[in-house]
């Protein structure tokens, strides 16, 4: 089942997918068109894995990591489908980066590899803006470049894990508008899904709803004003996203 | 020394409440109150613009702290979110923690900040989050992680804000601050801050947070205190960015919503502790919290 999370006719709603509608949690059945699209889970913990994927470290110029390279995001960061992030006044270097997330089921404390994907509720797919021009040497990647307000599109779907039988074989592509740009394979990924729970898990304890970027492959390019840009992972969803003009020069 | 919270203390109390947030505690009990209709017609105002969902809130108390030079900050600092912002430490926040701003600490590195990995000196507040997992109480127990022996205590300042914040200049950022919290920001030892430290900052318990305290001081004196020896002692006018430009700076490109909480830096002196150490972080005129360090 496809779970999201949409403002409809006033309030806020969980909504399944259903024959290409919505069927809204107060029963009404409504147009995809009609909702207002917000990133399907709320996190307290937003996760994300840096150089994950060997080709996109290759294309970094990093050789790749010996234990998982992570860094977290504030809840600002998330915005739904459909939804703008803003490309900052000034700055030359802004990318996409498509990226399946791990949506956590239940409490999660020392899980083993074994037992990883009994701790997962589902996927979703994010998109991980990065503003190359405010990358420093301290915890990169910093904040300002992967923290930033509305930089991080979540969604559209929380997807049940149970419908995608191999998360470790899933194809990613990134198209800004209408040209492919970014093509892979979860099956690439240098941690797979069981070791980064593993990993994470073994010295914090995450909880239902808390979220695993879990990288990105390479075919990185910058991106503009205006461009629409659509991260689309196979089974688990297309998600669109606007760059716009920063509002303040 | 000041006041201080009984040692262990950990439940929520009344401590360090000022008078209007007793005030304002006694209003919400009463239900004929007007203030209680207000909070709750607030709470359900929810905006939407491209798929983020924003609070919008309306003043409840009188905005005696807005600043009056630039209507446009004045009118976006809304009184403090006292349901929102001041429960302590359980209600959806972030708490955002700076590296590397006492001075003392950036003298002592400043030779290294020129060469590999770090290259050239940092331009923005060093950032780091302090996960919902990292929060405890004062009198809950540290645990000591499994291969770990000593844990770093640094005793700092926790900022509260009142009302959202976006891109708001330092010169205004104070209206934006609803109290101050004693806080413990514990680490596993670590020397690089080249990438970023999750395991040596945000592992289970490494945060520990006092009561919400409003102050009207503008610098604070920080004392961490181990076994009843006093090992630490800090001032945050040594900090590298002082409290409004943290605002200012984080703000910039992070919007801080009602209850988030900016640590204020590490102080250089911060000592290690081992297992069965009991360690104290006081801050005159905000509080205390105590908690012993127990091996996992």
């Amino acid at each position: 089942m496809k779970h999201a999370r949409v403002a409809y006719a006033g309030s806020v709603h969980h909504a399944v997918s259903e024959h290409g509608q919505l069927r809204v949690d107060d029963g009404r059945l409504v147009s995809e068109a009609s909702v207002i699209w917000l990133p399907p889970v709320v996190p307290s913990v937003i996760l994300a894995l840096g150089l994950n994927y060997a080709d996109h470290a290759r294309e970094l110029s990093f050789a790749p990591p010996v234990e998982p390279l992570a860094f977290l995001k504030p809840r600002t960061a998330l915005v739904g489908h459909l939804g703008q992030t803003r490309r900052p006044a000034g700055a030359v270097h802004m990318h996409y980066e498509c990226e399946l997330t791990v949506v956590i089921g239940k409490t999660a404390r020392h899980v083993t590899r074994r037992h990883a994907y009994e701790f997962i509720s589902g996927y979703t797919v994010a998109n991980d803006y990065a503003v190359r021009d405010y990358l420093e040497n301290y915890y990169r990647p910093n904040m300002r470049a992967k923290g930033r307000d509305e930089a991080t599109p979540l969604g559209p779907w929380l997807v049940d894990a149970l419908d995608i039988p191999d998360p470790m074989n899933l194809s990613l592509t990134t198209t800004v508008n209408g040209h492919v740009m970014q093509q892979g394979c979860t099956k690439d990924m240098i941690f797979d899904i069981p070791t980064l729970i593993e990993h994470f898990t073994s010295f914090m304890t995450l909880q239902p709803g808390d979220l695993i970027l879990t990288g990105t492959p390479e075919g990185l390019a910058d991106v503009k004003p205006g461009d629409e840009v659509v991260t689309e992972i196979a089974g688990v969803g297309r998600l669109a996203n606007t760059i716009v003009e920063d509002w303040r020069s | 020394m000041p006041e201080v919270l009984p040692s262990g203390q950990s439940s929520p109390s009344l401590f360090a409440l000022s008078d209007w947030q007793l005030r304002f505690s006694q209003r919400e009990k009463s239900p004929s109150h007007p203030a209680q209709k207000t909070m709750i017609s607030r709470r359900s105002l929810l905006y939407f613009t491209r798929g983020t969902e924003t609070l919008q809130t309306t003043p409840i108390l009188p905005a005696q702290r807005a600043p009056q030079a630039c209507p446009h900050f004045a009118a976006l600092a809304a009184p403090p979110d006292i349901c929102d912002a001041l429960v302590m430490p359980d209600a959806p926040r972030s708490v955002i923690g700076v590296a590397l701003n006492f001075r003392e600490t950036v003298h002592r590195l400043a030779a290294s900040f020129n060469a590999p990995p770090y290259q050239h000196p940092p331009q923005a507040p060093v950032l780091y989050l302090k996960t919902p997992n990292t929060w405890i109480n004062s009198g809950h127990p540290i645990h000591c992680p499994p291969g770990a022996d000593r844990l770093r205590m640094a005793g700092t300042l926790g900022v509260i804000i009142a009302s959202t914040a976006c891109r708001v200049p330092a010169a205004h950022a104070h209206a934006f601050i609803a109290a101050y919290a004693v806080v413990n920001d514990i680490s596993l030892p670590h020397d690089s801050f080249y990438r970023p430290a999750l395991r040596e900052r945000c592992s289970d318990g490494f945060c520990a947070l006092s009561e919400p305290s409003p102050s009207a001081q503008t610098h604070f004196e920080i004392g961490v205190v181990i076994n009843n020896v006093l090992r630490s002692v800090s001032n945050t006018s040594s900090l590298v960015r002082s409290i409004s430009h943290l605002i200012q700076d984080i703000s910039e490109f992070m919007t801080l919503l009602a209850g988030d909480i900016i640590l204020v830096g590490e102080p250089e002196t911060s000592p290690l502790a081992a297992p069965g150490d009991l360690v104290r972080v006081e801050i005159p005129g905000v509080g205390a919290i105590e908690n012993k360090v127990v091996a996992a």
